[in-house]
């Protein structure tokens, strides 16, 4: 028998060759092989594959599968005609599913770019990755006592000397709730004066170290001298406006000169550090020299230190050195008192996520925050894709026909998979444009709502890449269930003309629906709470009056006759009926108390001693504020040995372990400002925000210390008019200080701005998420209500009213939304009981913050439902039953 | 449209088809190539040239019958088309011309 051609060749060839030139190639390669078998049969075989293999060239290779693509297009072009009809057949089916999903998606874009925002702080400094902060924590006995942002001034240089991996170190001095009074001559040659608070005294390699682009000047220069400063152009223009300001000489406090060597650009918001001007830390007394002070808590922590380490260092490498570090210069302390201190690393990038300790420069984001709010709006936007889910699949016996037919032409399971997930996609891509042009345009309002000082970062920081595979995922998402429930149609049964086919994949539906009114219901009541625990801090009696309080910011300059000149202010603003108190202070409430002092009970051993918060303040302090004295007195000038005295409130004799409130006057206690004795105790009041516990606190009597604000209680019908008199008054008496001032009651309410941020914020997407679910329930009702319009109508006939076909049809989702909310009920109680215990004082969670969000739930779904089954059940039943 | 252009090898291959008229098929214009060049040409070659030449319409193909060689696959004859064949005459008429300008070279 004549051997043929080897087979797997022959295989390979028919699989790749095209069909109309293969029986040629073959027949030839045929010939070949049989003619070459003659003579070397051995040899054949592997001429063979060879030859084979040399038509594997796209010039005989078959077009695999994809075909002809011409055929391909055309069914594209199909599809998106089929989905072009259907957009404008069915309009109001298509704008909500539209709607809802740009309003997702929106809101989406809008949380994602704060959250782009919050990330990106810090990043922009070219050596970022290895720059560190030192946290400074404090330990007594071993027990930790608070972590700082500041750290001794020291320790930079020491870091720097003794371990080798730190480079470079820069520090910054900053005032610390002072603020500076700067005089500079304007325009016109006359002294002008400004109050400025964000100012920092650093090293000559700030700049140079962070990169905050200068406009003039040169990073490694402009803080080498002492006397020069460096501010910033918004600075500039404000003292100097279009004169350039490089060489102009600013004076502070009355005394030092300065003159402007360098203008810095703005800092950007996504900066944990801000400020207005840079003066050399050198013009400081207290770092000309080294080693002035102890290292130990008691003082001198007080500058903010960065380091720079080494590319290749490993900042848990290097944290493990630092406990012999400190070791070194906190010996003598350690064997004294038993404090201790650690160095911890905070990465430069972190610090305004991740760290929130004492003394930050600035209110710091919180992650946790940035989460959340990434959670809440990817729930809208997956509520937004149920919502799309939903409605298809519903919508799909409409559609049976269609994919009877093209099930019938020849499409296959696949074809139909695709055509829906195209729908899909199409739908998702025009909700995701209209909802970028929604967005660019809501930005500036949004941005003016919230207040928050962030720019458009979304096209600048996330790739197009990623925007797109979460489109492709959502319609993926959206369009698969669907997609499977349609193509999985019996074509010859609807066909047949079994039209009202049972409706495919409801429980899914059913699924879906429950998660929406769990979410919606958990986000309504997760805005109720908010709302009250924000309203409760509001009006919360503060056990202090703040009400009709001016604060003046007390002068600086005047410095040696300050306490004569004070009193002469007093006397002579009093001497007007529209003041009624005048009171000079180291702390208003609002703020946090910045001074601490060290008390012990008498014969007490050092480590006894304990820090508490302290405040000075003078005789009309209580009065002012209406604070009661509770025990004692409050000091008074009768008594001149009140120097001595001070007042402790209620909470400093509840946590100290020698004093009761009965037995506390007339104690005697240390203190590491002088022996004192308790005279008077103070009710506790509300010195801070209601998120934090009530503080011990110590009140000292007047000291140098006092003069941060002056405090006046008005009582008048013309406020511009007292406002007036107030200013003419002090620019004489302080006529080297400018006059600012605030009222009291709006700052302490600003301390809960961030609350409120976060009430509109839940607000805002509880109301999409409601909005979105309920235009799903709109679109649900109708399509269920058109399915069982003849069951409708049937009833009616056999006598069923109009409140019984209602109750009939709503009941289904009734029972969902009722699902819904004993799902979302626990779970959003849990939640806000957590949220709620960050706050030390706090509104009860009851089971009415419960009741009522279901409430709203139930009344603005029943209503939603109604209208299309209410249009239903009045619709005549001839009409539908008559073509059977 | 552009007129078609032709390889040289397309042409040595449209040449043999000519030749062996009504009879050529890939392997009779592989041997007889092989003949004349004197070297081994690959058949995949000339289903390219031929393949090509199709598509450019100077050769159109038909099937012979059925027989029991070749595995039983049909022979594809390939006859020159017209256009072919003028083509085949221009390309001559070119050569020849330019030839004959050649001046009689002494290559001493």
């Amino acid at each position: 028998m004549k051997k043929g051609p080897p087979r797997s060749a022959l295989r390979f060839l028919r699989w790749f060759c095209r069909e109309d030139y293969l029986e040629e190639i073959e027949g030839d390669l045929t010939e070949l092989f049989e003619k070459q078998s003659e003579q070397a049969p051995g040899k054949a075989s592997w001429t063979f594959y060879g030859r084979v293999l040399r038509y594997f060239r796209p010039d005989f290779i078959k077009t695999f599968k994809t075909g002809n693509p011409l055929q391909y297009t055309g069914m594209f072009q199909h599809y998106f005609k089929i989905v072009s009809r259907q957009l404008v057949r069915k309009k109001t089916f298509s704008f909500i599913n539209i709607f809802g999903l740009v309003l997702g998606m929106s809101a989406f874009l809008l949380i994602l770019n704060y959250v782009v925002f919050e990330l990106s702080f810090d990043k922009f400094h070219e050596k970022g990755e290895h720059i560190y902060r030192i946290r400074n924590d404090h330990f007594s006995e071993g027990v930790f006592e608070y972590g700082r942002a500041i750290t001794y001034r020291d320790a930079g240089p020491s870091l720097k000397e003794d371990i080798p991996e730190v480079l470079d170190f820069t520090r910054m001095n900053g005032l610390f709730g002072r603020s500076l009074s700067i005089t500079y001559l304007n325009k016109g040659g006359k002294a002008t004066n400004f109050f400025e608070e964000n100012v920092y005294y650093v090293d000559d390699n700030f700049l140079d170290m962070f990169s905050f682009p200068l406009v003039k000047g040169d990073a490694r220069e402009v803080l080498k001298n002492t006397n020069s400063v460096v501010i910033t152009e918004k600075i500039g223009v404000k003292y100097f406006g279009a004169v350039d300001p490089i060489g102009k000489l600013i004076t502070v406090s009355g005394d030092q000169s300065f003159y402007v060597t360098g203008v810095l650009k703005n800092i950007p918001p996504n900066s944990h550090m801000s400020f207005d001007f840079l003066f050399p830390i050198k013009s400081l007394p207290e770092y000309q020299n080294r080693f002035a002070e102890k290292w130990s808590g008691s003082g001198g922590d007080v500058a903010y230190t960065y380091i720079l380490v080494k590319n290749t260092v490993d900042p848990v490498d290097l944290e493990k050195k630092l406990p012999a570090f400190l070791e070194k210069y906190q010996r003598e302390i350690v064997a004294d008192a038993g404090v201790t201190d650690q160095f911890i690393l905070q990465p430069l990038v972190d610090i305004h996520l991740y760290s929130d300790i004492g003394f930050e420069m600035t209110a710091n984001g919180n992650s946790k925050m940035v989460t959340f709010l990434m959670i809440i709006a990817s729930l809208v936007l997956l509520i937004a894709w149920v919502n799309y889910i939903n409605l298809t699949t519903v919508r799909a016996t409409e559609r049976a026909k269609e994919v009877g037919i093209r099930k019938v032409i020849g499409a296959t399971k696949g074809h139909l998979t695709l055509q829906f997930l195209l729908e899909a996609l199409i739908f998702n891509v025009i909700a995701f444009m209209l909802s970028i042009v929604l967005v660019l345009s809501l930005f500036p309002l949004i941005k003016n709502y919230t207040g928050l000082p962030f720019d458009f970062l979304l096209f600048r920081d996330i790739s197009p890449g990623i925007f797109i595979s979460v489109l492709l995922a959502g319609s993926i998402l959206s369009g698969l269930y669907p997609s499977f429930v349609m193509s999985s149609f019996k074509s010859v049964e609807i066909l047949k003309g079994k039209s009202a086919q049972k409706l495919k994949g409801i429980s899914l539906v059913r699924g879906l629906t429950i998660f929406q009114y769990a979410i919606s219901v958990a986000l309504i009541a997760g805005t109720l709470t908010v709302f009250k625990q924000v309203d409760f801090m509001l009006n919360r009696d503060l056990g202090i009056n703040v009400d009709q309080v001016i604060v003046l910011k007390a002068p600086q300059a005047a410095k040696k006759n300050y306490a004569s000149l004070l009193n002469s202010f007093r006397t002579e603003i009093l001497s007007y009926p529209d003041f009624v108190e005048v009171s000079a202070s180291s702390e208003i409430p609002g703020n946090a108390f910045n001074a601490t002092s060290w008390v012990g009970q008498p014969k007490a051993a050092f480590s006894e001693f304990k820090k508490y918060p302290s405040a000075w303040i003078d005789y009309d302090f209580l009065p002012l504020f209406e604070l009661t004295v509770l025990k004692g007195r409050n000091f008074s000038k009768d008594f001149s040995t009140d120097e001595n005295a001070v007042l402790v409130n209620e909470e400093f004799i509840r946590s100290s372990d020698f004093l009761s409130l009965d037995q506390a006057i007339g104690q005697s206690i240390i203190t590491n400002r002088g022996d004192k004795k308790i005279i008077g105790v103070v009710d506790n009041y509300h010195q801070v925000s209601l998120k934090n516990a009530i503080e011990p606190v110590v009140f000292f009597l007047n000291s140098d210390r006092n003069r941060k604000y002056l405090s006046l209680k008005v009582k008048t019908t013309n406020l511009p008019n007292a406002l007036n008199l107030l200013q003419s008054k002090y620019e004489v008496i302080f006529s080297n200080d400018p006059f600012e001032f605030f009222f009291l009651d709006n700052h302490v309410n600003q301390q809960y701005q961030a609350d409120k941020l976060f009430g509109k914020t839940f607000l805002l997407f509880s109301l999409l998420a409601i909005f979105i679910t309920c235009m799903g329930l709109f679109n649900l009702s109708y399509i269920t209500t058109t399915n069982r319009i003849k069951e409708i109508a049937i009833r009616k006939i056999v006598g069923a009213s109009i409140s019984n076909i209602l109750f009939l049809v709503s009941i289904d989702f009734i029972k969902l939304i009722l699902i819904g909310i004993f799902i979302g009920v626990p779970a959003i109680w849990w939640i806000l009981h957590t949220w709620l215990s960050n706050y030390a004082f706090r509104i009860e969670l009851s089971m009415g913050f419960m009741i009522a969000p279901i409430f709203i739930i139930l009344i603005i779904a029943g209503f939603t439902m109604a209208y299309h089954i209410i249009k239903a059940a009045r619709s005549n039943p001839a009409e539908c039953l008559r073509n059977e | 449209m552009k007129t078609p252009s032709i390889g040289e090898f397309e042409e040595l291959v449209l040449l043999t088809v000519a030749a062996q008229h009504n009879e050529a098929y890939g392997v009779s214009i592989k041997e007889a190539l092989e003949e004349t060049l004197n070297k081994t040409i690959n058949i995949s070659a000339i289903h390219v040239a031929l393949k090509r030449m199709d598509g450019k319409g100077f050769v159109t193909s038909r099937f012979g019958g059925i027989t029991q060689d070749r595995g039983g696959r049909r022979k594809k004859f390939y006859v020159i088309t017209a256009f072919g064949k003028s083509m085949l005459d221009q390309q001559y008429e070119i050569r020849t011309r330019i030839y004959q300008r050649i001046p009689n070279i002494s290559f001493n």
